[in-house]
């Protein structure tokens, strides 16, 4: 993926009305790395910014049953939610799942991005993956 | 490596009214009584505690003799950076007798680590995402789709470690449970259910150290360190508190320590007697002891069902129930390993000594984020 054309908005940014996680890619060995970084871990050579893929498919999925202690910050009634490796191509994004009950998600679901509310200054700091549309069930 | 172990020190693990240091001293004590030397002969220290206070603290009540004392951190394999530290400095002839020391006092519940302290942003733990459970449960549920095996390996894991720490006088965790009793227990993050993790806890371990030739002439039963090997995490490996993973997962840092204690030792995997392996929760049991060479990924079932690796089995593993059974006082939780393969090789562990008179034992603490030391030890 290219270094991202739009401005980039905490996390996210949009590509002709796409949104994608913005992550970074290695200008000399092509890895990419979530969230962006300045050096390569593999190799140090410098990155880029880099748009990634807006689809992929869950690599490993649980579900966290009891509230993670502080700085979590989450809704006054804790509900169990899913947590995943969504393979992207490039690179495996950690990321928690909504749109489905927490325990019926599978390795190989296929999945979108979407993000999660901006803040007063219009980032977004937070994302989730949801089923594709036609994946949901 | 040119280096024994000729003594050694428990305080039990479990949960105490007393402070982390206290264990410290109580096992620093024992482990100079077990070898017949007194702290004035000590020539070199090392310890290490991440929330029961400075290691090198202890020479207050030990006694001020002016002794270099080198305080260590890393994270949960920090007890074997203390022996590493203690056992170089033996082999590079800055000490002839050398204490290493680990103790701890955690509070309850999961470790509970801040962004910052792996320079990672805010939002990674405010989502919710940096909980270590979560980790290992992610890592195992790929493991065991990748390798076609079931989930109720784990539930016979814990319940091995359970069952071995029934039987040992300093675990924590001593009531045995059924395989079906662990597997119903309640879900923490699946596949992994509150039976199969182990949890911080308190104690303290220590031994005392020397060089071989020293060893052979203050002591008949001491035990070599025929190999000590520590390494740290190279890229592509799937640890804990990663926002990201690379597309192909390499071999991790046991695996590559794992292999170089085992040729620096000039001993194989199948040659070993008894081995205590990181069980922060069965998965990780299940994965090591492919990854440190006992088997082919993805073979484990076998060793498992056929009850090698039980007390009585080809290859007895984590003898005093582990992590799982004893729970995890991170300083001294690889000293507790290494403590229980030297009673082992001497014939000194009771009830759950192994048959036949074990001559070689292996062990290996892992932590994050990536870390292993593994050692090979014979009599």
């Amino acid at each position: 993926m290219s270094t991202p054309a739009a401005p980039v908005r905490g996390l996210i940014t949009s590509i002709d009305g796409d949104d994608h996680l913005v992550g970074s890619r290695c200008t000399s060995c092509d890895t990419h790395v979530f969230p962006t970084q300045a050096t390569c871990p593999r190799c140090g050579a410098a990155t880029v910014d880099a748009a990634l893929p807006a689809t992929g498919f869950v690599w490993s999925a649980t579900v966290q049953r009891n509230e993670p202690k502080p700085p979590y910050v989450g809704p006054a009634e804790f509900e169990p939610f899913a947590v995943a490796y969504v393979d992207l191509g490039p690179v495996r994004v950690e990321s928690r799942l909504e749109g489905r009950a927490a325990d019926a998600w599978h390795i190989g679901d296929p999945v979108r991005l979407a993000p999660g509310e901006a803040d007063a200054n219009g980032d977004v700091w937070s994302y989730r993956f949801v089923p594709t549309r036609g994946g949901a069930s | 490596m040119t280096v024994s172990i000729v003594g050694v020190g428990l305080h039990p693990f479990g949960r105490f009214d007393v402070t982390g240091r206290e264990m410290g001293l109580v096992a620093a004590r024992a482990a100079l009584d077990d070898a017949g030397v007194a702290w004035g002969d000590v020539d070199f220290a090392a310890g290490g505690s991440r929330d029961a206070g400075h290691a090198d603290t202890l020479v207050s009540e030990l006694g001020l003799t002016g002794v270099p004392f080198v305080t260590v951190y890393n994270g949960c394999g920090t007890a074997g950076s203390a022996i590493l530290t203690c056992a170089q400095a033996i082999e590079a002839g800055a000490a002839e007798v050398a204490l290493a020391v680990g103790f701890d006092k955690h509070a309850r519940g999961p470790f509970n680590s801040t962004a910052a302290e792996y320079g990672l942003p805010d939002w990674y733990a405010e989502d919710g995402m940096m909980v270590t459970t979560q980790f290992f449960a992610l890592k195992i549920q790929r493991y065991l789709h990748d390798h076609g095996l079931d989930a109720r390996l784990l539930g016979e894991l814990a319940a091995k470690a359970l069952r071995n720490g029934s039987i040992a006088p300093h675990a924590w965790r001593r009531t045995p449970r059924s395989v079906d009793e662990i597997m119903s227990a309640p879900m923490v993050n699946d596949p992994l259910t509150s039976y199969m993790f182990c949890s911080p806890s308190e104690g303290g371990a220590a031994i005392v150290l020397m060089s071989t030739e020293r060893a052979r002439q203050v002591s008949d039963r001491s035990v070599e360190v025929k190999a000590l090997e520590f390494r740290t995490r190279k890229f592509g490996t799937f640890e804990v508190f990663s926002p990201w993973l690379a597309p192909e997962i390499a071999a991790g840092a046991t695996y590559h320590a794992a292999r170089a204690a085992f040729e620096a030792a000039g001993v194989g995997p199948d040659e070993i007697d008894v081995a205590q392996i990181q069980d922060t929760e069965a998965g990780a049991e299940l994965m090591h002891i492919a990854e440190c060479g006992f088997c082919e990924h993805g073979e484990q079932e076998k060793l498992i069902v056929s009850g090698d690796l039980e007390i009585g089995g080809r290859l007895p593993v984590n003898t005093d129930g582990g992590l799982i059974a004893n729970g995890e006082p991170i300083g001294a939780s690889g000293l507790r390993q290494v403590i229980e393969c030297v009673l082992q090789l001497q014939g000194r562990a009771g009830e759950r000594q192994v048959p036949g008179e074990p001559r070689t034992a292996f062990t290996q603490v892992y932590g994050a984020p990536g870390i292993s030391t593994c050692s090979v030890l014979t009599r």
